[in-house]
């Protein structure tokens, strides 16, 4: 019997390329990136800046469409699929971690963590999401606002909210980069706790080589194309 | 997981939907307020506006008889032959007569005098309605002696008391009391020539009225059946334009008021339908850079699988909301207001309004405002549909969405164009206005535009690399991205241009009334002199030291026939262009060599004399040959007082009506008219107002019937009249200028938004508060210099054109105004920019950004 997670990976990147205008001259940020990631794994895309490692995590995501190549997560082709069509798919399968944290700045930290279920139309999930924000060590500041919280704690809350519709995959951008030592440390130990204990796939972009070498797999880029995919 | 089924699921997607959109309206609720706050007071104009013309129209049938005062009146310019009279026999019902004329009012106690209007009445009057005096129903028709009952606001300003004396002609009447109001008559019609009620028997007494006497006679019914349209129709066609009478109904009265009031309220509406769009514009603006704080939002939102609909829907329902909250206010407000507009339009009403609330008005009203807030807050609401999730990663260069390319954009412009057009049109009463007020609105748009376009594009190329830093900052902030120079010039230019229009055109009509006074012209006219009296009353005038500069013989006549075409036979036809009005009009000719320096020949010769051969050739005056139809050598057949006198039109002229001068339609050459029943006016120049009081004095005591109107009294009048009109129309431009100052400050406060972020930067690295005062202060004294300017330029583009197409009048404007208006508007701007930027200015910069999120 052939491996399930080689015939069905959840995602499977081909001949992915992104070429943007800029001044009216193309520049091409991604050339034929070729990659598959098995269920449950971890990946970590490494690389210098500008390498192209965020847009081919917004491309994997589904944020962004390709010049040319495909994307297929969870057995979905993301070019045959729509806008809202992408948008349910991840909010059923996938979850996100930026480096900014990115909460809504208007709504409370357990309101931020709750968005994705309610946008199932689940709107009476408050035990999960204060279950969650317990989990990261929040509990006393669920009814804080972003701007009310530290950049470490609005990391943690990021985690939360990411791990609340139990994602298939979660993609993570540079968790740490906003945060000192201390505090990056405390969310990646939190990341990496959080996504064994739910079995989820995880892509991390991240230049940290060590929070990188916590990851099962590193895929390297430069100047657009995946220059070393190592194991 | 617990999904939730189908059919639940939209029901929870909606609920969500609510939820969102009221947690994420924390700490912007300011910004949300200002939305509600623009369209307050444009839906608050047309909401008091429609409520209170329900009121109008209901009162209209109300009153509709106490309008004219009677079932019937039939009126002419002479007194009624025996034939009009055996007619006037034949309707029975209970009847009153009363003969209406200009003259000089006399009070000796006071030693002042006046045009008055006097009206002699013989029987009860008005059969509906009632005439209000004070002391209550005072009788002035059955006493033995003379009385009158004087128009309040005489008695107020010459200082005259009940039982005080006044002079009408050579009889002096007691006054026993001051006539408050009268139905169907609103309070403008006594500024003009205040009225003074005497019983008809003594008017022969005060011998006022002579040959050539202008004055009209008035008989009124109250039938007992109602009258029959089909007679009346008949008669229309017999009788009365055989003896070139008139006559008047309810229905007919109750049509010319409605009409009259409903020109006014198309007006009014206009006026608040400027403030509303107004406000639509501030909505959009305000809607824009609330959006631009949402970016991020609606990308985390569609990371995490919100819909595009979804995220649409969260801020459509805000906007629906706040709409819905600013139409509420705003129709309060408009309630409110209605229950004034009585005591604002009140010399204009000629009855008592009792206010209601009209609840059909004021939800359409309420409507009306509420969709077109709408209309305006979803041009910005489009671009939420082209945010990218890709967003919450980084910003996306590819995808700033552009609204030009958006066939929705061009679909809701279209529709709010339609709209505007659809109200003007509605509005107006000729769909040539209706375009013109709304291509004025659209070209004032695209100028303001274009010019502030210009401004950014002129300073990006021409940037002043070496002027001082927090110049340069100031100047660069009117163009960098995200600039609000756009839309502070064409909401702040549009306010500016319609306050302003406003304030010119009230200037140009005073102006146009005080020029007539320069040091060359005449400023008093005599007219009913009698031949006999010509010698006498030059005699008074030169006696005073004033000259003579013109004596004027005047000679009443009626048309007969044109071209062969008799007055009943042109009126029957049914082809004819000639207007009825030039038909049954006296006319009061002259005959004199010359033009005067008001005439100016266009087509023709003058002829100068005639040797009284038929037929005579005649000038006549442009207006008047369109209005009877006539071109050059058409035949003209005049009966003047029993003597038909042929005539040819031999030449046209062109009249200045503005100028003080006795202008006429038909001039006569020398030659024909000199032994006709004549009477005359003269023109003299009077230095100053006690010349002027004592020479009427002296005239009216030696010559009663000869009255005067002098320059001041038309001065007096007019500005009287046009204080009224601009109080009205400031009440109604109030909720422009409120529109416009909530706009502004809206405009303003949002584009804190824009500036707080670099603000807080600069000083981070160092700037000091007053380096970023002086930069934000750069940047508002520009946009409000500018917005000024051009608001100013369109003000004068827009008043010279009302005053060629519409007063038709010279165009002068009080250029002193100018850069008053310009310095208000600037310093507004600034003041309120300062204002709302001095925290970003004063406060530690990790304190504003903590404040500000």
């Amino acid at each position: 019997m052939p491996d399930q997670n080689l015939i069905h990976p959840i995602l499977s990147v081909k001949f992915l390329s992104k070429v943007f205008q800029s001044g009216g001259q193309p520049l091409t940020v991604l050339k034929d990136i070729n990659f598959n990631v098995t269920r449950g794994s971890s990946v970590a895309i490494v690389g210098p800046s500008g390498s192209g490692k965020t847009t081919l995590l917004g491309l994997c995501a589904g944020l962004d469409e390709p010049t040319s190549g495909s994307v297929t997560l969870n057995d979905r082709d993301l070019g045959k699929l729509n806008e809202n069509e992408r948008a349910e798919l991840r909010n059923l399968n996938v979850g996100f971690v930026f480096q900014n944290s990115q909460l809504i700045p208007t709504l409370t930290a357990l309101e931020n963590i709750i968005v994705p279920l309610e946008l199932r139309g689940e709107l009476d999930s408050f035990t999960q999401a204060q279950r969650l924000i317990e989990n990261v060590g929040l509990g006393e500041r669920a009814n804080h606002y972003p701007i009310q919280l530290s950049g470490g704690e609005q990391q943690r809350v990021a985690l939360a909210r990411a791990f609340i519709n139990d994602p298939k995959i979660l993609f993570v951008d540079e968790p740490t980069g906003n945060l000192d030592r201390d505090n990056g440390q405390h969310v990646t130990d939190l990341l990496f706790s959080l996504n064994k204990a739910s079995g989820t796939t995880l892509i991390l972009v991240t230049h940290d080589q060590e929070i990188a070498a916590r990851t099962e797999r590193i895929l390297r880029i430069d100047d657009g194309q995946l220059v070393d995919n190592e194991c | 997981m617990n999904v939730n089924n189908n059919t639940d699921r939209p029901r929870s997607l909606f609920r969500w939907m609510v939820v969102m959109a009221w947690r994420d309206s924390r700490g912007q609720r300011r910004i949300l307020f200002l939305l509600t706050l623009c369209i307050v007071f444009g839906i608050g104009a047309l909401v008091a506006i429609g409520s209170f013309r329900h009121n109008l129209e209901v009162a209209i049938d109300l009153h509709s008889r106490s309008l004219l005062g009677a079932d019937l009146s039939i009126s002419g310019r002479r007194s009624f032959t025996e034939k009009t009279e055996n007619f006037i026999s034949t309707l029975g019902g209970e009847q009153s007569r009363e003969v209406r004329f200009r003259t000089m009012a006399y009070f000796p106690k006071q030693g002042k005098t006046r045009l008055i209007q006097t009206r002699a009445l013989e029987g009860r009057f008005p059969f509906y309605g009632e005439m209000v005096s004070d002391p209550e129903e005072v009788d002035f028709l059955t006493p033995d002696t003379p009385v009158a009952l004087v128009e309040d606001s005489l008695m107020i300003q010459y200082q005259v008391q009940t039982g005080d004396t006044v002079k009408l002609g050579g009889m002096a009447f007691e006054i026993v009391g001051s006539l408050k109001r009268i139905s169907g008559e609103n309070g403008v019609a006594g500024i003009f020539s205040p009225r003074i009620y005497i019983a008809k028997k003594w008017l022969n007494a005060t011998e006022l009225i002579k040959p050539g006497s202008i004055a009209r006679h008035k008989v009124c019914f109250k039938l007992p059946n109602e009258i029959d349209t089909a007679f009346l129709e008949e008669a229309e066609k017999g009788i009365f334009a055989e003896e070139r009478l008139n006559y008047d109904t309810v229905e007919e009265r109750k049509r010319n008021i409605g009409d009259v009031l409903d020109n006014l309220y198309d007006y009014l509406n206009l006026v608040g339908f400027v403030a509303l769009l107004l406000g639509g514009m501030g909505v959009a603006g305000a809607v824009q850079v609330y959006l631009r704080e949402k970016l991020n939002t609606i990308a985390i939102l569609r990371c995490l699988g919100s819909r595009i609909s979804q995220a649409f829907g969260i801020y459509l329902l805000q906007i629906v909301i706040v709409g819905l909250i600013g139409s509420t206010l705003g129709a309060a407000l408009g309630i409110s207001v209605q229950f004034l507009l009585p005591w604002v339009l009140s010399h204009f009403l000629p009855f008592d309004v009792h206010v209601f609330i009209s609840f059909k008005n004021v939800f359409i009203s309420f409507a009306f405002g509420w969709l077109i807030s709408l209309l305006f807050a979803f041009i910005p609401l489009l671009s939420i549909r082209k945010i990218t999730p890709l967003h919450a990663l980084r910003f996306s260069f590819e995808n700033q969405h552009l609204l030009r390319r958006d066939p929705w954009f061009w679909t809701v412009s279209s529709i709010i164009a339609a709209i505007t057009l659809g109200f003007c049109f509605t509005q107006t009463s000729q769909l040539r206005y209706g375009l013109g007020f709304a291509g004025g609105l659209a070209g004032s748009l695209l100028i303001l535009s274009g010019l502030s376009l210009g401004l950014t594009w002129v300073l990006r190329h021409n940037y002043p690399k070496k002027w001082p830093y927090a110049l340069r900052q100031g100047l660069s902030n009117l163009y960098r991205p995200h600039n609000r120079t756009v839309f502070l010039i064409v909401t702040l230019g549009m306010g500016t241009f319609l306050i302003y229009t406003l304030y010119l055109c009230q200037g140009l009509l005073l102006q146009q009334v005080t020029s007539w006074g320069a040091e060359d012209q005449p400023n008093m006219v005599l007219f009913d002199i009698q031949p006999d009296q010509v010698e006498g009353v030059t005699a008074i005038i030169n006696d005073a030291g004033h000259s003579i500069i013109e004596t004027v013989p005047i000679v009443t006549m009626r048309l007969t026939s044109i071209n062969g075409q008799t007055i009943p036979e042109l009126k029957a036809d049914p082809e004819t262009k000639i207007e009825t009005w030039a038909l049954n009009r006296e006319y009061r000719s002259t005959y004199r060599n010359h033009l005067i320096e008001t005439e100016q020949l266009i087509e023709g010769e003058l002829t100068v004399e005639t040797k009284g051969e038929e037929p005579i050739p005649v000038s006549v005056e442009e207006s008047i040959a369109k209005s009877l139809a006539v071109k050059l050598g058409d035949r003209i057949l005049f009966d003047v007082q029993g003597i038909p006198i042929e005539t040819r039109v031999e030449s046209l002229r062109k009249v200045d009506w503005q100028k003080m001068r006795t202008n006429f339609y038909v001039v006569f050459p020398n030659g024909i008219l000199e032994e006709a029943p004549t009477f005359y006016a003269l023109v003299t120049k009077v230095p100053d107002r006690v010349a002027t009081a004592d020479l009427q004095e002296l005239l009216v005591n030696k010559f009663p019937n000869v009255s005067a109107i002098d320059l001041s009294l038309v001065i007096e009048t007019i500005t009287s009249i046009l204080n009224r009109v601009a109080f009205v129309i400031r009440f109604i431009a109030t909720f422009t200028i409120a529109t416009s100052l909530v706009v502004l400050a809206g405009s303003i406060i949002t584009s804190r938004y824009q500036r707080i972020r670099e603000s807080v930067l600069l000083r981070t690295l160092g700037a000091s508060s007053g380096f970023i005062q002086s930069m934000m202060a750069i940047e508002y004294l520009l946009l409000g210099t500018l917005a000024s300017i051009a608001g100013v330029t369109l003000s004068l583009l827009a008043t010279w054109a009302l005053a060629h197409f519409v007063f038709k009048l010279s165009y002068n404007v009080e250029w002193a105004s100018l850069p008053v208006a310009m310095i208000t508007v600037s310093l507004l701007t600034l003041i309120i920019g300062l204002a709302n930027s001095r925290g970003i200015a004063r406060h530690p910069p990790l304190a504003i950004l903590r404040e500000e999120g």
